[in-house]
């Protein structure tokens, strides 16, 4: 599966950093990070802190939802929504 | 949750039905069965499935390791596990060919396919249920049998299970439905997962008044903005968690745009409420009742301070005094009563106090002592290790630790427990850890490390070594590597130091 520069960097990010516990060397775009419960709250505030800081937007609170978190492509699609 | 409804009608009946499908399976009166899955109604159902087979449940972390369930699993030698279908082959591989239990139930297996297999053990499919008899299940449990066994991070590296009985349970949560006049009209919250025993309240209390309960569902869990939307839009009257979650709601979930009209009875525990934050809740919902809970799991809740008004400065607020059900005893080194004003260690008395440490008997000599609890009187009572005074109006004060537990996220780490799974590295000559104090969670762990000589690891190689055992929470987020650790002048590690580094 294609995946945009955007997604790469989400992507490397939470396999080294957010999960370095688990072993997700095939972890697809779209695969669910919610599902399994992987995300928990400080990975959260984490993942938010390392997107404002390398994209250079702003998340908003109420935008720090389980739909955007979902998975690496919908984690870059909010990314996407902030940049424009 | 999730959009699905359990009533009380339903959950009465297929508890039956569980309880039956246990007791087929070998399940007896004074046996212990786990659960390791996500919060979920077949959870709900289980847990009273269990208590009325007259057996104690034991909710381990959903989150937690293999390996760490594996070790409670041998520890309390459970009869049998409820757990997940995708769960089965890490359980196999935890268990590695020898398991305690007679059998497992996988709360999302249907019998049209044959269940998941682990270590050669029958598995039910919970559709399997629906062959059992839902009519009232004679209840074989006694007051004093145990009702659950709840297992916390432990000093010396291995978690340990308190024991607590039906009666311990409910003298905690038939008081508090009392107090907080819960009545069937309430829309109660509930935050805590139920290995953490802020979720008896929640459960137990709740059905007491026959008032209806809204769990978090584990996909929103994580997301306060998510969890206050939902909890503002339900109109839930009742809440009672962490101060560390509802600080998250206030600073990152944007409660303050919420309509917090319908909430009535706001009750928080677990670690202290820092004023500031405190204040602004209250300004967010004057018209509710709001308390501070206080208690280690050995006494569930013990002591209660109700509020009159917003907390003024930055003086803690107090802990309070003793449930009716219980007694506050402060005590020095001696077991002399320490008069008002004086700083001493909070023992308690009474109903809630826990049975022991599940196969510890000397672990319990330790913590739960018979002393003379007042003039001539000899009576069991456990030692919380909380150092607390007791002001001139009656009301405890809580002033830290005399030894090295601490909070996160309203979660009770020993740092102990970490520093021995990080020592058991063989890269690692040396580790402490030490809590990092943070506004909102309360603490942030740290770990400082030294290694062998010529040993090299990356702080993410400990990290993952910490997680292979430990719960996800008691993972140091930031490990640092020394040549020496800090020294005070009498030789002792300076935590002090490093924690201020």
């Amino acid at each position: 599966m294609s995946t945009t520069p955007t997604e790469s960097t989400i992507r490397q990010f939470l396999v080294e950093d957010v999960f370095y516990d688990q072993d997700l060397k095939d972890l697809g775009p779209e695969d669910s990070l919610l599902a399994k419960g992987l995300l928990d709250s400080l990975s959260i505030l984490k993942t938010v802190t390392f997107i404002e800081e390398n994209f250079g937007v702003t998340i908003p609170d109420e935008d720090v939802l389980p739909d955007h978190f979902e998975s690496v492509r919908a984690i870059a699609a909010l990314v996407e929504k902030h940049r424009s | 949750m999730d959009g699905r409804t359990l009533d009380y009608g339903s959950l009465e009946a297929a508890s039956n039905q569980f309880a039956r499908s246990l007791v087929a399976h070998g399940v007896r009166r004074g046996d212990r069965v786990g659960l390791w899955l996500p919060k979920c109604h077949e959870a709900i159902i289980a847990l009273y499935g269990i208590m009325k087979a007259g057996a104690a449940h034991v909710p381990v972390d959903p989150q937690a390791p293999p390996a760490r369930l594996a070790y409670i699993a041998r520890d309390c030698q459970i009869a049998g596990l409820v757990t997940m279908s995708d769960r089965a082959a890490a359980l196999d591989e935890a268990f590695g060919g020898g398991a305690p239990m007679r059998a497992l139930w996988f709360a999302d297996a249907r019998t049209e396919a044959a269940p998941p297999r682990v270590c050669g053990l029958p598995g039910v499919p919970w559709s399997a249920l629906a062959a059992e008899s839902a009519d009232a299940f004679a209840c074989p449990a006694l007051a004093d049998d145990l009702a659950y066994v709840l297992y916390t991070s432990g000093s010396t590296g291995e978690p340990k299970g308190v024991m607590l009985s039906h009666r311990n349970a409910r003298a905690f949560t038939d008081w508090a439905a009392e107090r907080f006049a819960l009545t069937a009209d309430d829309r109660v919250a509930n935050h805590a997962p139920f290995h953490f025993d802020l979720s008896t309240f929640d459960l137990y209390s709740t059905a007491y008044a026959g008032a209806a309960l809204f769990p978090v569902s584990p996909r929103i869990f994580s997301f306060p903005a998510a969890v206050a939307r939902q909890w503002a839009n339900a109109r839930l009257s009742v809440w009672y968690c962490t101060p560390s979650s509802l600080i998250l709601m206030m600073t990152r979930g944007g409660l303050d745009k919420l309509d917090l009209s319908a909430l009535r009875v706001l009750l928080f525990a677990g670690e202290v409420f820092p004023n500031k934050y405190l204040r602004q809740l209250m300004a967010l919902a004057p018209h509710a009742r709001f308390a501070n809970l206080y208690g280690p799991t050995e006494t569930n809740v013990c002591t209660w301070h109700e509020l009159t008004a917003p907390p003024e400065g930055d003086a803690p607020l107090p802990i309070g005094r003793a449930c009716p059900f219980d007694e506050a005893l402060v005590l020095d080194e001696a077991l002399t009563p320490v008069p008002a004003g004086g700083v001493g260690e909070l023992w308690i008395r009474g109903a809630t106090v826990m049975q022991g440490y599940w196969g510890r008997p000397e672990r319990t000599a330790l913590s739960l002592q018979t002393i003379e609890v007042a003039p001539g009187l000899m009576d069991r009572a456990y030692r919380t290790g909380d150092l607390v005074r007791q002001r001139a109006d009656g009301e405890l004060e809580f002033l830290g630790r005399r030894d090295h537990q601490v909070k996160t996220r309203g979660y009770r780490v020993e740092l102990g427990e970490i520093e021995t799974r990080l020592a058991a590295h063989a890269s690692v000559d040396e580790a402490v850890v030490v809590a990092v104090p943070d506004d909102e969670i309360t603490n942030r762990l740290k770990a400082a490390v030294v290694l062998a000589a010529g040993a090299a690891v990356t702080a993410d190689a400990l990290k993952q070594h910490c997680a292979a055992t430990l719960p996800r929470y008691m993972v140091p987020e930031t490990i640092e590597f020394h040549a020496h650790l800090p020294r005070t002048s009498s030789g002792k590690i300076d935590r002090r130091a490093l924690t201020d580094a």
